[in-house]
């Protein structure tokens, strides 16, 4: 009689154990796949591959763009039209994010100190950058970038998961905004008393705004898709 | 007796040890630093796969620049300069700085603020349209692949700022009275999508009784952004290639 | 022995095929969990060929066991510490030593 209670008492912890490592076994094989040593290696070999890609990619990527300002740099150096046209041509890719600038402006930066990592919960979640971002362009700022993506007009800033994708690339917190514009009026505009900053900061996240003298914004990485969308001229029939 | 079979078992025994040990020896596998743990595994699976993206990115602006070289170098061989080529980068660059009007298929999507009346035990603050609702509603456009968005006729830019409370909406500072009308120009399919989703942001408006019209369109026009370059603090940054 | 292994695989069988799943960041704290219910179903086994099973004991530890390992690693995370080496380590050699011990009592108790 005791045997059989051994037994069953026994019995029920495997059933619980059972469960639990068929769970694991299900999210492991799913969410993550093997855990070994050799796919460690492999993880790493092909994260230096992935990582030498990139490096040549952007070699050709600053090659070609090289040749093109060559061209540009060749024809302006000729008539007064000439240099209008340049100029005209670098002021539009500046305001369409095509061009790395610097300025005067501010630096902000959201840390929830590995609050959504450890908690699985988004402290700083998307609608608050919208809000920041639409509070810094109230306040006039010219060029703005987060963690070194430029906001351009097609920019989306998004949820996913605890999260965040902005160009499409995905990004965890620290966020670093930075905004160039008058750094007085940024700073004003976004501390002052009940505004966005004071919002932020009473959900436990924490925040620096510094000013600075000059900051430098890189120019959008991916292509601009107009699939959809024609111009059309002024005068032409709608 | 018995000792002597213990000894040839230690043998044997032995000498696979040996054979195991001088083959992991032999064998010079590149070591993975570390215990091998399931963080470590996703993060270089999310690393990756970052990258990866980038690399995606990189390849065609890649295409782009070579395409935008090709046209210079077509524009010198038929005209002798690349004035040609430069003119159309800067139509280009002016199309992507919002400054063209554009024509194209898209979605129309019209908002009121509520008829209902507001019950007794509730915030009349639910039943008028926010900023922070036009900027997700914008935001969820641009993701469904948006090529250019508008309000009450505004062209939204990037440096477009919304300040919307009840029954007007500022644009950049212009004022614009209820309805609001945004239009996106795009693949309408996935603008409709991404708008009608359940649990997407318009869907929690109708909840609250906004009234919300989304209106599938083969054409319609998106103005021009009409204000000016924004340069009295931006440059270009020269050099450092 | 033969009704432990029996609920075993119904365990198994109901892990697979409930829709039941934990997210991902989470299976740090489930594999360590698992190694100490591992471990104290070795133990149970031990003691219930040493005769000195007690179902209290058992239960309680197997229970505990598990969740204390996982808190423990928590713990870890929060303090960047790797806590759950030791947890690892612990269970792991207990768990050898009790599969050591109940290989003598089989064999023992097979030759006498």
């Amino acid at each position: 009689m005791k045997n059989y209670k051994i037994q069953m008492a026994l019995a029920l912890v495997c059933i619980v154990l059972g469960i639990m490592l068929s769970i694991q076994f299900k999210t492991v094989k799913t969410g993550v796949g093997p855990v070994s040593e050799n796919r460690a290696r492999e993880l790493a070999s092909q994260l230096k591959n992935v990582k030498t890609e990139r490096d040549d990619l952007l070699a050709i990527k600053n090659d070609l763009e090289k040749k093109i300002r060559e061209y540009e740099q060749q024809a302006s150096t000729g008539s007064v039209s000439a240099k209008l046209l340049k100029a005209e041509l670098d002021n539009a890719r500046i305001i369409a994010g095509l061009e790395d600038v610097e300025g005067p402006g501010i630096i902000i930066t959201l840390d929830d100190l590995m609050f959504g990592e450890t908690v699985g919960f988004p402290l700083i979640s998307h609608d608050r950058m919208l809000l920041l971002v639409n509070e810094l362009n109230a306040a006039g700022a010219e060029a703005i970038a987060i963690n070194d993506q430029r906001i351009i007009s097609t920019t989306e800033i998004r949820q996913a998961g605890t999260h965040i994708n902005i160009n499409t690339v995905e990004f965890a917190p620290p966020f670093k905004f930075k905004a160039i514009g008058d750094p007085k009026t940024l700073e004003g505009a976004i501390m002052m008393r009940g505004g966005i900053i004071e919002d932020i900061q009473n959900s436990e996240i924490a925040v620096t705004v510094t000013q600075e003298k000059n900051i430098q914004i890189p120019k959008y990485n991916g292509v601009i898709e107009k699939k959809f969308s024609k111009v059309i001229k002024e005068g032409e029939a709608q | 007796m018995k000792k002597k079979l213990s000894n040839y078992y230690f043998l044997l025994i032995a000498i696979f040890a040996g054979y195991l040990l001088s083959v992991q020896v032999q064998a010079t596998i590149p070591s993975y630093q570390g215990i091998v743990t399931i963080p470590k595994i996703l993060e270089m699976k999310n690393e990756i796969d970052n990258i990866n993206k980038e690399n995606l990115n990189l390849a065609n602006s890649i295409n782009e620049a070579r395409l935008k070289l090709q046209g210079y170098e077509e524009s010198i061989s038929k005209t002798g300069n690349v004035f040609q080529g430069m003119d159309e980068e800067l139509a280009l660059a002016r199309n992507y700085a919002d400054f063209e009007t554009l024509e194209g298929p898209g979605i129309i999507i019209t908002m009121n603020d509520s008829l209902s009346e507001v019950g007794e035990y509730e915030n009349p603050d639910w039943y008028v349209i926010h900023d922070g609702d036009i900027l997700e509603i914008v935001n969820e456009l641009r993701a469904a692949g948006a090529e250019a968005i508008s309000i009450n006729d505004e062209r939204v830019t990037a440096t477009s700022n919304i300040r919307c409370g009840g029954p007007t909406i500022n644009i950049d500072g212009k004022r614009h009275a209820v309805p609001f009308v945004i239009k996106a120009i795009g693949d309408p399919q996935k603008l409709e999508a991404s708008a009608t989703a359940p649990s997407g942001y318009i869907d929690l408006m109708e909840f609250y009784d906004i009234r919300i019209n989304i209106q599938k369109v083969d054409k319609l026009v998106i103005n021009a952004y009409d204000g000016r370059y924004k340069l009295n603090y931006q440059q270009k940054t020269e050099g450092g290639e | 022995m033969i009704i432990p292994l029996i609920g075993l695989v119904i365990g198994a069988l109901l892990g697979i095929f409930l829709p039941i799943s934990i997210p991902v960041q989470y299976s740090t704290y489930m594999s360590v969990a698992i190694l100490a219910a591992l471990d104290s179903v070795f133990g149970g086994i031990r003691s219930s060929i040493e005769k000195t099973f007690n179902i209290e004991i058992f239960i309680s530890g197997f229970f505990g066991n598990a969740i204390l390992a996982a808190i423990l690693t928590y713990m870890g995370d929060q303090l960047g510490v790797p806590i759950y080496y030791a947890a690892i380590f612990a269970f792991g050699v207990r768990l050898f030593q009790n599969f050591a011990i109940i290989r003598r009592h089989i064999f023992s108790s097979h030759k006498s």
